[in-house]
């Protein structure tokens, strides 16, 4: 086993790779799961709630009405009334929706409404985020269709008892009651979520600190004294696969370990079995990143190199696998894509694991078997491709070579 | 003038004195060898002259100036040929030259010529476009001179230019340093191939631990360490009293007998072999064949730099 | 001078190493955005929601509630994709069934006794669009709600007034309150932030470039740099020469990702290419800085640096919201609690330079934003410029 230690050594001499990519990277997925709101854990229904501002101009007791009618709806900020203060709204995204109400809208508004006239219309500014801004919309169109009714059924009523009217109208609410809750659900989502964005980190810092340990192993002297040596081919690359596998089990363990002390609510809310098929699949999923990087060894890469493909990959891989934005969301075409890709099979593999409950069956592990599996029939392709090229390589020139003659550029 | 003149240069790496007191003058003209075992401070006193390294005390003066790492109108004149390789794998063979030497020349037209020139003097017309990691060990250390030369300086240094460099690439070199020296160019040399600096060198200055043991010619240098010939005879039979003899010459060092061979380490004499066979004679011992052999540089360097192994 | 910077663009460009971090990082993922948002702008309009639907009874209740829905239900823009069931019952079974598949039910909708109901499945996700969804979905109950409460009001205080044609078209025409416009000149698409979130994540990587370039600047790291050094050009003018290569290929490789985007992506940046190559250009210079000012950390392993960068870019660009939508709602916690975070922060400033090009139509906050890019990279110009500009060393 002397070139295993020989390589585990190696590693310790470069040991700010895996400080900084293993231990490092793991930390932003611990960041983003925790700092993200998963929704309303209680049994009780809470409608979602968005950030306006209302820029009245009007002061009548309508554009007062529609400012109450969205504080139902959401906080209000304030946001003073010119072009630069709005742009600054926005572009900062302090607001979802910025309504602005002219001057003597709640007169015309209402006369309208008498004269069964088209009533005039306000303007808003959604921010990037429409959704919320629709929403809030949605609102604020309920609330002047209640002024508008009542306004056209009692002519004479002042403005205020119309605006006030109508509050009382859209105070009557449908009931709305959750129909299916999972209070745990939302802590093991954040877990499945730090598992899903950990596609990038591992993928990265495996492939980095793989790339690191066989280049340092592959120099061109140093890999053909250990090509000459008794050793043979096979037990060498068995010895330095070895060595990487040690490397790829501690991103592994920590990578794991780090998630499940941090929300263990969520592991604890799991079943035993769960656990472990997700920690099998993350190490099915880890095997990949260390694959690519023996591959990279193999062909010579330098440490940078490595660190950019590591990089890349990991970025596609965790895109694909739905870690930036969700799959539903994609086209027919990419999910097509995404399908031929690590992430999304190891994020399928994690989500049917972590909702496993009570004594799986067999029919419930056989897809989380499969979906391991094809982790696994990746990583045997890349294998093969790296053994192959490891092979070739002993027959190129690189293999030998005037290495002392070799220039000195860093 | 001296063109080197470096005086009582100290120069400390935390506790280890690497330089002690370290004196160097180089005349004009000259082919100064430098010649010391690892890590005797060879590399370091270079590095301090061309002002890479800061040092604790002493003076560095270059073609009668104080030189400083901002005087670029010395460094102008000065040509270095490192004992690593360092070129860019990115860049040709020419670009490279083109560009070490743009850091000496900005005409272009006649950094052009210089450019040329350098190619031709290492040889390299056949690769000028080639990219450093197609040649060979020999070809890239010529691209290394190429390199540290085309400007034509007045003043080189060379760091063991030869290293890992086959014979006929190694006579080519110093056949090159000949040249260039010959059109005027005061070269230092450093080496750890003696039969080089033997070769090439007008003046030798040994140093170890920082400091200059010996300084001379290469003759002065055998003369000042007291080393004569070696002599070996094929002797049947030496009785113990001819070899007693022999032991008490004043020119000889040590002589000693295994039966067939009679060695004999001879100090600084005039008549070493003929006083040994006037012996032979005396004792009427016929000697089969003889061989006698003049001391060599590495002789010296042993003697004086010791036997003992270097880090 | 013009020696160094030319034969330094050269090497650079010749360095596959640096190349695949200043050019194929960009393009790769430039490619893969286009694959995933050219259809999502197309879907941007939030799809029909899903909804079982308890058939009610045929009372006037249930007609009108019946009416409500289809008419939900109709139109280009509808709400509602609804499922007509028999029971409450059927109706769960449906929405259970559907949970968690790719086209689950918001949840069902039912009339009892009168009163709308909404029952809605209570898992939300990392979008938190399901949550939205049962929202708006609650929303059109309320409305719904609030306009059988006026109409029985009505009907109980003044009937006559609800055949006024006037009233009736107000009770059960829909009204467009609103118009949505724009506080700037033009809009961009949603999914540009997201090319600009790529444009700062590779400019900082870029930073990589720079830290090669002063690996072979310094005498102490490289046999290059040493060579280098003794040269009988000024050292300053070298140094200067080197680094403005360095910016120049990492601008020049952006500049070709930007026309990428914009050619083969068809990425709208609203006639405000200049604007935004301004800001890569800014981006670009503190990428060159930030891998000097890395450079300069002693008694680190060369390439140790490459890795320091790399974490120093992936945290940067966390914390500026750059890795997706989930990623804003972090950055923005940060930013609300720690707003000198944002200005530290090379990722936050340059996305949100980019971000006050498409949204303001003064140059004022763009200026604040690179003004704020140069002082960074200046500052961190100075951290190294003791490092870079020194040519002699204790030991090398």
């Amino acid at each position: 086993m002397r070139a295993f230690k020989c390589a585990l050594r190696v590693m310790r001499a470069h040991l700010i790779f895996p400080i900084v990519y293993i231990i490092g990277l793991s930390f932003m997925g611990i960041f983003m799961a925790m700092s993200f709101n998963f929704g309303q854990a209680d049994e009780q229904f809470q409608p979602e709630r968005g950030d306006f501002a209302v820029v009245d101009r009007d002061t009548s007791a309508v554009s007062a009405g529609i400012s109450e009618a969205l504080s139902a709806k959401g906080g209000r900020i304030e946001v003073a009334d010119d072009r630069q203060a709005f742009q600054d709204a926005v572009a900062k995204g302090s607001v979802d929706y910025l309504l602005v109400v002219p001057e003597g809208y709640g007169d015309a508004f209402t006369t309208a409404a008498r004269e069964g006239a088209e009533p005039p219309s306000l303007d808003v500014v959604f921010s990037y985020y429409s959704a919320e801004g629709a929403y809030l919309d949605e609102a604020v169109g309920s609330y002047l269709s209640a002024v508008r009714t009542i306004a056209a059924a009692h002519p004479e009523a002042t403005l205020n008892k119309v605006a006030n009217d109508a509050l009382e109208a859209i105070g009557h609410t449908a009931h709305t009651t959750i129909l299916e809750t999972g209070s745990s659900m939302t802590e093991v989502d954040r877990f499945l979520f730090y598992l899903q964005w950990s596609t990038y980190t591992l993928f990265a810092g495996i492939t980095v600190c793989i790339g690191v340990l066989t280049a340092a192993m592959g120099r061109t002297d140093v890999r053909r004294r250990s090509l000459i040596s008794p050793l043979s081919f096979v037990s060498y690359n068995v010895q330095l696969g070895l060595a990487c596998l040690t490397i790829t089990v501690f991103a592994w363990l920590w990578s794991f370990g780090i998630g499940a002390a941090t929300f263990p609510q969520a592991v604890a809310s799991m079943t035993i079995s769960g656990i472990i098929w997700c920690a099998l699949s993350m190490f099915g999923f880890c095997l990949i990143p260390l694959a690519v990087g023996f591959l990279l060894g193999q062909f010579g890469a330098s440490i940078t190199m490595s660190n950019a493909i590591g990089n890349i990959c990991g970025m596609v891989v965790s895109f694909l696998g739905g870690a930036w934005m969700p799959l539903d969301l994609m086209s027919p075409t990419v999910l097509h894509v995404a399908q031929c890709m690590p992430g999304y099979w190891y994020n399928k593999a994690c989500d049917l694991a972590a909702h496993l409950s009570g004594t799986p069956t067999l029919d419930a592990i056989v897809p989380i078997l499969q979906s391991v599996g094809v982790l696994l029939l990746f990583t045997a392709v890349l294998l093969v491709i790296a053994l192959l090229v490891a092979r070739l390589r002993t027959r190129t020139s690189t293999a030998g070579g005037n290495a002392a003659a070799q220039t000195v550029i860093s | 003038m001296n063109i080197v003149d470096v005086k009582n240069l100290v120069k400390r790496y935390g506790t280890t004195l690497a330089l002690d007191h370290f004196n160097m003058e180089i005349e004009r003209g000259e082919v100064f060898g430098l010649l010391g075992p690892n890590g005797s401070g060879k590399t370091t006193a270079i590095n301090c002259i061309l002002q890479l390294l800061t040092y604790d005390k002493g003076t560095i003066e270059l073609f009668g100036e104080k030189m400083s790492s901002t005087r670029y109108d010395l460094k102008r004149r000065i040509g270095v040929v490192p004992q690593n390789v360092a070129v860019f794998e990115e860049l040709t063979v020419r670009e490279n030259i083109d560009y070490f030497c743009g850091l000496y020349v900005s005409d272009a037209a006649e950094r052009r010529a210089c450019v040329n020139d350098a190619i031709e003097f290492v040889g390299l017309q056949d690769y000028a476009k080639h990219r450093p990691k197609k040649l060979s060990g020999g070809l890239l250390r010529r691209l290394n001179i190429a390199c540290g030369i085309a400007h034509k300086p007045e003043l080189a240094f060379f760091d063991e230019p030869t290293v890992a460099v086959d014979p006929q690439s190694r006579a080519s070199i110093l056949q090159g340093i000949t040249e260039m020296n010959e059109r005027g160019t005061t070269v230092v040399y450093t080496s750890h191939y003696m039969e080089e600096v033997e070769e090439l060198c007008n003046r030798i200055m040994i140093m170890d631990k920082g400091r200059t043991l010996a300084i001379g010619t290469n003759a002065q240098l055998k003369i000042m360490t007291g080393i004569g010939e070696r002599i070996e005879v094929d002797v049947l039979d030496l009785p113990e009293a001819a070899r007693a003899k022999l032991q008490g010459l004043d020119s000889v060092q040590s002589a000693d007998y295994d039966g067939h061979v009679l060695r004999i380490t001879c100090g600084n004499g005039q008549h070493n072999v003929s006083d040994v066979l006037g012996i032979l004679r005396a004792f009427d011992v016929t000697p089969g064949r003889i061989w006698a052999e003049p001391p060599t540089l590495n002789d010296v360097f042993l003697e004086i730099t010791g036997r003992d192994l270097r880090d | 001078m013009w020696n160094t910077f030319k034969y330094t663009l050269l090497w650079l460009v010749r360095s596959p190493d640096i190349m695949v971090w200043a050019l194929l990082f960009p393009l790769v993922l430039t490619s893969v955005f286009i694959a995933m948002f050219g259809p999502l702008d197309d879907m941007a309009q939030l799809e029909p929601m899903r909804v079982a639907v308890v058939q009610p009874d045929d009372t006037t209740e249930g007609q009108a509630f019946e009416a409500f829905v289809d008419t939900m239900s109709e139109g280009n823009d509808r709400l509602l994709d609804p499922t007509f069931v028999a029971t409450a019952d059927d109706a769960a079974d449906l929405v259970r069934r559907h949970a968690g598949t790719d086209e689950p039910y918001v949840g069902y909708i039912t009339l009892d006794q009168g009163e709308p109901q909404a029952y809605v499945i209570g898992n939300v996700s990392t979008s938190g669009l399901e949550n939205l969804e049962s929202s708006i979905l609650a929303l059109m109950l309320d409305e719904y709600t609030a306009r059988s409460y006026l109409a029985k009001e009505l009907a109980r205080t003044d009937p006559a007034a609800l055949v006024d044609p006037t009233v009736s078209q107000a009770l059960f025409e829909p009204m467009r309150a609103t118009v949505q416009v724009h506080v700037t000149d033009n809009q961009p698409k949603e999914s540009t932030r997201f090319y600009f979130a790529l444009l700062g994540m590779a400019a900082l990587f870029g930073g990589s470039m720079g830290l090669t370039a002063c690996r072979r600047l310094k005498a102490n790291t490289s046999a290059l740099g040493a060579r280098r050094t003794i040269g009988a050009t000024n050292y300053a003018r070298t140094v200067v020469a080197t680094l403005a290569a360095s910016w120049l290929l990492s601008f020049a490789c952006l500049s070709v990702a930007f026309a990428y985007m914009e050619i083969a992506g068809g990425v709208n940046f609203a006639g405000r290419e200049g604007a935004c190559l301004t800001v890569v250009a800014a981006a670009s210079l503190v990428a060159t800085a930030l891998g000097c000012a890395l450079s300069a950390i002693p008694r680190i392993p060369e390439d140790g640096k490459n890795g320091i960068l790399s974490g120093v870019v992936c945290f940067a660009s966390l914390f500026a919201g750059l890795y997706g939508q989930p990623t804003m709602e972090l950055a923005d916690t940060i930013s609300a609690a720690f707003p000198a975070a944002d200005i530290i922060n090379p990722a936050t400033q340059i996305s949100q330079a980019f971000y006050s090009i498409m949204y303001y139509d003064t140059v004022g906050p763009l200026m604040g934003h690179l003004g704020i890019l140069c002082t960074m990279s200046i500052l961190l110009f100075l951290v190294s410029a003791s490092s870079l500009r020194r040519q002699r060393y204790a030991s090398i």
